[in-house]
């Protein structure tokens, strides 16, 4: 099932065209991902069995407004050997604003390989695995 | 015709990882994109007639760290009646570091609408061609 972050827009989110600027979705996804990565590893310490990014995705679907909170809907949608994807969403007033997809891979950080996942990897992720129905 | 933008990694696109952090390219590329929209919109008059993001993808061929030379070479890959696609890539000499596509549409902020993109939008997105 997904988790969500509930996240307060700041002024600092917006662009001159009056709406949040899509780098700011970036910016939520990855705070968001946070807790994962702290329930994957505690002290966020990913040394050496690490993961990086390969690629990341957003669809833009609704414009997100400074004047209302958003939540960040997380969930793990493909675990993979060495690879998984988590997808996320943007919620704002009940509607689904935005789609992210972000594909990660595990990573050694002191051979500087990549790696099958690890158990406490596929713990977490297997946690969260979902799909959104109205999505498929 | 590609235009190129010379980017200076800083302290603060770093992570504890040691490396540049996924999200200081987004921004990069983001900067890469101003003399871009600086032709699209003179006077960066983007209002009431102008682009929204309808789709992001970026990925990442390679780390990069602090003391790299980095150059973003940008184009416009495809010109619709709406919306046309923009894509970027972030080399360190000759090695590609990370690609981004972008999907631009043309919006009339009154209306919330999508519009057709203007003759001189065309003009301008065909250069980068």
């Amino acid at each position: 099932m997904y988790f969500t972050t509930p996240l307060t827009p700041q002024i600092a989110d917006t662009d001159m065209q009056g709406h949040v600027n899509f780098l700011a979705y970036s910016q939520w996804f990855d705070r968001a991902r946070t807790r994962l990565y702290r329930e994957i590893d505690s002290d966020l310490n990913f040394r050496p069995h690490g993961m990086v990014v390969l690629k990341t995705e957003v669809v833009f679907l609704k414009e997100v407004y400074v004047q209302f909170d958003v939540e960040i809907r997380t969930y793990v949608s493909v675990i993979g050997t060495k690879s998984f994807e988590v997808t996320q969403e943007v919620w704002q007033r009940g509607e689904r604003c935005a789609l992210g997809k972000s594909i990660f891979c595990a990573f050694n950080f002191e051979s500087h390989a990549s790696e099958p996942l690890l158990e406490n990897f596929r713990v977490v992720l297997q946690r969260y695995h979902w799909r959104d129905p109205e999505l498929a | 015709m590609e235009y190129l933008t010379p980017i200076t990694p800083q302290i603060c696109d770093t992570d504890f990882s040691g490396n540049v952090n996924h999200v200081a390219y987004q921004r990069w590329f983001d900067h890469a994109r101003i003399s871009f929209y600086a032709q699209l919109f003179p006077k960066m008059q983007t209002i009431p007639h102008g682009l929204v993001t309808l789709k992001s993808t970026v990925e990442y061929y390679r780390f990069v760290n602090v003391l790299d030379t980095l150059v973003i070479h940008s184009r416009v890959t495809h010109i619709g009646t709406k919306s046309f696609e923009l894509t970027q890539e972030l080399r360190r000499g000759e090695e590609l570091c990370a690609k981004s596509v972008m999907v631009f549409c043309a919006l009339d902020f009154n209306l919330h609408k999508s519009e057709p993109l203007d003759d001189f939008k065309r003009n301008v997105l065909q250069k980068f061609l």
